[in-house]
């Protein structure tokens, strides 16, 4: 093979017929020639997908004609989409500096510092919301499902919920809400408690208030326990429905057929960090059958 | 001195279509392997070239067009492999080949058609511009804004790849 001969020929002379005759000649002759020949001939085969020139010309005059309409309107769209970017990046700063946004999800908690040294451990599935400029004077945060308050003393301290208000100045408490439940225990200090009926309660140390579809119950408890906190959840002649909701919180498990039970209550506890163990101390206390199968429990009456 | 064209003209703007969007169309084809996707980006530049017909020379037109639509290319597909759906020319010798012969043709186009997939799009664009467009090395230099020399590099190195992919017969 004449491979050395192959290197010194430009190819692409050669396609273009630039070579000198003996160049050319000598070419023809070698092995390689018979193979470029062959893809240069099949490449005589070989064509560009269809191009309708006029069809395209056509949707491109199409398009410039319809052009200076949209032009026209382009500018005030410009202004007013300039216009409400302003607005919504200030509404965006204005807001996300302002405020500030905790959630926990399924089993989860979260212990919170506040600017003014008030610690807050949230539970899980709940949401708590405050404004960083107004809390240094005005200490209001909203809730949305329950958390443990250690309030520094100072001003009025008030956390809203959807069903009802608790201001303190300074104490620890826990307040629980759901649709239409708002409970709320006093550890330490002095709590205002204010449900949706503005039916207002004052709580001192080991005090508990309860709303429960508009029903007020009060009790006392034992403020040393710190209940969920310190991984069990516990409750006092709770509503059996609520407890049912919070393993479904702690544990992220749907409960069947609860709505057989919805006059049962439930005083007792349960862990908050194995899910046989928390069923059967609910379950088997109130004596009913549960079938647990991957995350479903199913409940029937004894 | 007479003044220059302006492609604000309709028949400027018409000329200028006519003589390069298909070329412009194949080049974008050549590189993505997409003919849907070719032509939407032709029209495209030819829509910005419209909008900014009083900005641009005539003589720099192709130059803009080409920009265009290879920006808006390099947006839309990274190097995808060109797959090239060919078209067997109808001649009136097919009748007489053998059908063995038409096979062996048949497939010896297939593995051109891979072998020109394996090209640098370099590569592919100078080979298929030459060899489908029939555009002459000094005008793909013009086209690609390279030199010559360069394309006459790149179509040398095409061939030589071409015959490795494909080997000797």
């Amino acid at each position: 093979m004449n491979s050395e001969k192959n290197n010194e020929i430009d190819l692409a002379k050669w396609l273009s017929g630039e070579l000198s005759p003996a160049e050319k000649h000598a070419f023809e002759q070698t092995e390689a020639y018979k193979t470029y020949a062959k893809i240069i001939n099949a490449t005589e085969k070989l064509n560009d997908p269809a191009y309708d020139e006029e069809a395209v010309l056509a949707k491109i005059k199409e398009r410039i004609a319809t052009k200076p309409k949209v032009r026209k309107l382009n500018f005030r769209y410009v202004y007013a989409a300039a216009a409400s970017l302003v607005i919504l990046f200030g509404l965006y700063f204005f807001l996300k500096e302002s405020t500030i946004t905790y959630q926990t999800d399924f089993g989860q908690q979260l212990a919170i510092n506040l600017p003014d040294g008030s610690e807050i451990i949230l539970n899980s599935k709940s949401a708590l919301q405050y404004n960083t400029d107004s809390f240094k004077n005005e200490r209001t945060l909203h809730l949305d499902g329950e958390a443990y308050f250690k309030v520094t003393k100072g001003s009025a301290f008030k956390v809203v919920t959807d069903e009802g208000t608790v201001a303190v100045l300074g104490t620890e408490f826990n307040v629980d809400t759901n649709k239409n439940f708002f409970e709320v225990k006093c550890f330490s200090g002095k709590v205002n408690v204010i449900n949706s009926e503005k039916i207002a309660n004052i709580l001192t140390k080991g005090k508990a208030v309860r709303t429960y579809n508009t029903t007020v119950s009060d009790w006392t408890f034992n403020p040393t326990k710190k209940t969920w906190m310190s991984g069990l959840s516990s409750f006092t002649e709770m509503p059996l429905l609520e407890v049912i909701d919070a393993l479904e919180d702690q544990y992220k498990i749907t409960i069947k057929n609860k709505e057989n039970f919805t006059q049962e209550r439930f005083t007792g506890r349960f862990v908050n960090n194995n899910l046989d163990v928390a069923l059967k101390t609910v379950f088997e206390a109130m004596d009913i059958e549960y079938k647990l199968n991957t995350n479903i429990v199913t409940l029937s009456k004894k | 001195m007479k003044p220059e064209k302006s492609v604000c003209e309709s028949k400027n703007f018409d000329a200028l279509f006519k003589q390069h969007s298909r070329t412009l169309r194949n080049y974008i084809y050549y590189k993505s392997g997409d003919a849907d996707l070719a032509e939407d980006l032709v029209q495209e530049a030819y829509i910005k070239l419209w909008n900014n017909c009083k900005k641009i020379p005539f003589d720099n037109a192709l130059f803009f067009l080409k920009r265009v639509a290879n920006n808006a290319f390099l947006n839309v597909v990274k190097h995808k492999k060109v797959v090239l759906q060919h078209k067997q020319i109808k001649k009136s010798e097919v009748d007489v080949e053998s059908p063995e012969f038409l096979l062996e043709e048949k497939e010896f186009l297939q593995k051109l058609e891979n072998a020109i997939a394996s090209l640098s799009e370099k590569q592919r664009e100078v080979f298929l511009l030459n060899r489908i467009d029939k555009k002459t090395y000094n005008e793909i230099a013009v086209f690609l804004g390279i030199s010559k020399k360069a394309v006459e590099k790149r179509m040398h190195n095409a061939l030589k790849v071409l015959r490795k992919e494909i080997g000797d017969i």
